[in-house]
């Protein structure tokens, strides 16, 4: 398959968190602003992109009936050593990321892939499908990171431009808590889901 | 998936997993050998750097107190009722150009995710100099803003330190973060904790 393709397949047509509806967890505890929806959809994709390149690698070499055990060995090892790493060289992101990082080990988007492509796939493709699933991963908590700051807050990208982003007249004097707490979570997420449901039933019809 | 191979026997199942595991933890033991010296540093770094922002210019004199929360609460300072002390990891006597200028308390409150890191500057008047979240493990948008949000943590700056904060749930000023108030308590009880043990100091 081509890299367009796939890129398609992980954003839109097989989005993990839209459309395969993994990776639940994750999307609604971390969505509460953009900053933090950026923060966890990268250091997710990372780690997708490292043990989907491993889990390839050794795709031969570990057999069915432990599989699982030995992909949550591997992921855990990446997100230890990555936190590790972090801690002790940036730790101004580690700060930053805070609960991201060791919350990327439950996130079943990353144990999804290793089963479903990278333990059946060449390392280049695998590596690719981290790639492009980490990006659907992204830009599906990006999209509800932006609903519930902008509802919840009422503001825009705080934490990107500069540290209280853009404020919406009328939004931000009134903001709806309610949004960035878990029931808001559940429901930009439902109507998410439904636009794109309605979205894609227009398109089967014609 | 497509590799059925022949000799799947238990055998080579634990020497496969064996294998790995020992792999990671081989990995994760070298790593941690060369991370671990340079995180404890990194939290030298951040507590020295938030306790020059708390009293600027002073030098700080380590007491060499670690106290456990029962300890603390042992030790006789008075909170407010039905609030528990906080443990205490260090406490740094500050010295302005000769003079005493207070204290800095490193305290480890029980906050939501586990214990925070706080550090709580109290002033020769008895008022908090200020307070700033070195360390934690809040939910991020919610009580993590305890550590980013500087408009939320300017409130206790110039408090009486006396021991007697409250988040005004419980009656007291201190505004509690939405969402947050097992936070906000935990916070507050730092914040308590650092001034009543200061107080006890004289």
């Amino acid at each position: 398959m081509k890299f367009s393709e796939r890129l398609k397949a992980g954003v839109l047509l097989d989005n993990p968190v839209f459309m395969q509806t993994i990776g639940l967890c994750p999307s609604l505890a971390t969505t509460t602003s953009l900053s933090n929806a950026i923060g966890m959809g990268v250091a997710a994709t990372v780690v997708l992109v490292c043990s989907n390149i491993v889990i390839s690698m050794l795709r031969k070499f570990i057999p069915d009936k432990i599989r699982i055990a030995a992909f949550i060995s591997i992921i855990a090892t990446f997100v230890t050593l990555i936190q590790m790493l972090l801690n002790a060289y940036i730790p101004a992101l580690a700060a930053s990321l805070g609960l991201f990082l060791p919350l990327i080990v439950v996130n079943c988007i990353i144990l999804g892939r290793a089963e479903a492509y990278a333990s059946k796939n060449k390392v280049l493709p695998s590596a690719l499908d981290g790639v492009c699933m980490g990006l659907g991963f992204t830009f599906a908590l990006v999209l509800m990171g932006f609903f519930r700051e902008l509802l919840g807050a009422g503001t825009i990208a705080a934490g990107i431009i500069g540290e209280t982003g853009i404020r919406i007249p009328g939004l931000f004097e009134n903001a709806a808590t309610m949004m960035i707490l878990p029931a808001g979570g559940f429901l930009v997420m439902g109507f998410i889901l439904a636009a794109i449901q309605k979205i894609m039933s227009k398109k089967e019809d014609k | 998936m497509s590799e059925t191979k022949k000799g799947e026997g238990i055998g080579r199942l634990m020497l496969v997993l064996g294998l790995i595991t020992f792999v990671c933890a081989l990995l994760l033991g070298v790593v941690n050998q060369v991370t671990a010296p340079l995180i404890e540093q990194n939290k030298i770094n951040t507590r020295n750097a938030a306790m020059e922002e708390l009293i600027p210019n002073a030098v700080f004199e380590d007491m060499n107190t670690v106290l456990s929360a029962e300890e603390v609460a042992a030790a006789g300072i008075q909170l407010p009722a039905g609030r528990t002390a906080a443990a205490i990891s260090g406490v740094y006597k500050a010295t302005v150009d000769g003079a005493d200028a207070g204290y800095c308390v490193q305290v480890n409150p029980k906050g939501f995710g586990g214990a925070l890191t706080i550090i709580v500057g109290v002033r020769t008047d008895s008022t908090i100099a200020g307070i700033k979240v070195t360390g934690h493990a809040e939910t991020p948008g919610l009580g993590a803003k305890a550590q980013t949000d500087s408009e939320w943590v300017a409130q206790y700056q110039g408090a009486a330190a006396d021991g007697q904060l409250m988040v005004s749930k419980d009656g007291g000023t201190i505004n509690a973060i939405t969402g947050a108030t097992i936070t906000s308590r935990a916070v507050t009880d730092g914040v308590n904790t650092a001034a009543a043990y200061v107080a006890t100091l004289g």
